[in-house]
């Protein structure tokens, strides 16, 4: 019988012993509530840390007044997570994935407002492209980086531009483009090791758990015998 | 608790502790990779003179001297131990906040020098492979550094008359705030992994 004809019920169970009872799916899930706290805090950081920052010092007041909705309106929808999370009920997958692309999208609003190169702003991508690095997979993770990556170098130009461009501009936008990449990138390179650690620890579990068990059916069976 | 018991744990926590080291040090070299690759591109693009070129790349090339040898015994499953892997992620430190105060010979220095961004991966790496004390003590010492740079190096920060430009100590606080956060973060997570590892087990 191929994968494809197989009952759904035969299939799983067959997959979960190939993974010595590991239920991969499961374990995805897992990982998005482990790391969905490190989302909720990067968040935090970032509401905080922005509005402070935005009250004390605005040039402009149509960016502080946009900055100030962005943030209220990302600590709102965190706080509605961050209660979820406490309750310990589950969060919808798509809702974890929507309140990052948000995060992203707000750094990038923020960085779009300010208008200059280098900006302060920039600095918040690293913690939620961290937060996103530890809780999603990796092909997820590419995609959030390159999202990043992309708006950040579209945000950019128009202020080089205006700024007549130099070596040195461009130096800073290579090593700015280097190390948003580097910082998800090794978030994910710990996440795929501390993933394989675990899986390890508990197929090695299992392993002595069944010759445990088989050493005791032994004994029975020699004591029965006897 | 019995003295057997509390060995047992203890023996279990150094096993983690070891391990944790083990397995995690690849990432504090990739950190270190990027930071290599950064500083290549800065000093390819900023260099001038033949000179300035063998002045820039050498401490670059001592980097990836490093790099190597930590990576590669990773790779031959010989890794480094906790004081090698601190020592080394200390000169990767003191390395960044070198290049934030001399810069090269056309690019700015403290405040205005863009290399201060390679402090993050360093900092997320050692925080997700470190103990949480020895990771505070290095993001703050990454946090100090960097201050005290921006302090001292130019007056951009701070004046000769000790009045404070406000404007620029917004970006100064903004980035020691982000530092501080990421290494925060990572270890958080450190600490999630870890718990899940012995409720897995368990």
């Amino acid at each position: 019988m191929t994968q494809a004809t197989m009952p759904r019920s035969q299939q799983s169970s067959e997959d979960e012993k190939k993974n010595f009872g590991v239920n991969i799916s499961k374990v995805a899930n897992d990982d998005i509530k482990a790391g969905l706290p490190v989302i909720i805090y990067a968040r935090w950081i970032l509401v905080i840390a922005g509005f402070g920052l935005t009250l004390w010092n605005s040039s402009n007041f149509v960016e502080a007044q946009v900055s100030i909705l962005i943030l209220l309106g990302l600590a709102v929808g965190n706080f509605f997570l961050q209660v979820e999370v406490n309750r310990k009920r589950a969060i919808p997958a798509w809702i974890v994935y929507g309140a990052s692309v948000i995060d992203i999208a707000a750094i990038s609003g923020v960085l779009a407002l300010s208008n200059v190169f280098p900006s302060s702003t920039y600095v918040f991508y690293m913690p939620a492209l961290l937060a996103i690095s530890v809780t999603f997979s990796t092909v997820n993770t590419a995609k959030y980086t390159a999202g990043a990556l992309v708006a950040y170098l579209l945000l950019v130009i128009a202020p080089i531009n205006d700024l007549g461009g130099s070596n040195e501009m461009a130096t800073n936008l290579i090593v700015h483009a280097l190390i948003l990449v580097s910082v998800p990138f090794c978030g994910n390179v710990y996440w795929r090791l501390e993933r394989s650690r675990r899986v390890q620890e508990i197929q090695t579990d299992l392993v002595e758990q069944e010759l445990t068990d088989s050493f005791e059916m032994s004994s029975v069976e020699v004591n029965h015998d006897s | 608790m019995t003295a057997n018991t509390m060995n047992t744990s203890n023996n279990f926590s150094q096993r983690e502790a070891a391990e944790d080291i083990f397995f995690g040090q690849v990432v504090i070299n990739w950190a270190r990779w990027f930071v290599i690759a950064a500083g290549v591109a800065m000093v390819m693009i900023l260099t001038e003179t033949p000179n300035e070129l063998a002045v820039g790349i050498t401490p670059i090339v001592g980097l990836m001297v490093v790099n190597f040898y930590l990576h590669g015994r990773r790779l031959a499953q010989q890794p480094a131990n906790k004081n090698l892997i601190t020592i080394s992620s200390v000169l990767d430190l003191a390395l960044i906040t070198t290049v934030v105060a001399i810069g090269t010979k056309t690019s700015a220095i403290g405040l205005d020098n863009q290399f201060y961004v390679a402090y993050f991966p360093v900092i997320a790496a050692f925080s997700f492979v470190m103990p949480r004390k020895l990771s505070a003590v290095y993001t703050l010492v990454a946090m100090a550094a960097y201050a005290v740079t921006c302090f001292t190096v130019n007056e951009r920060v701070i004046s000769a008359d000790s009045s404070i430009h406000w404007d620029q100590m917004e970006s100064v606080i903004t980035r020691l705030i982000v530092m501080g956060a990421v290494g925060a973060l990572a270890s958080y997570f450190w600490r999630v992994q870890r718990d899940r590892r012995r409720i897995a087990v368990d």
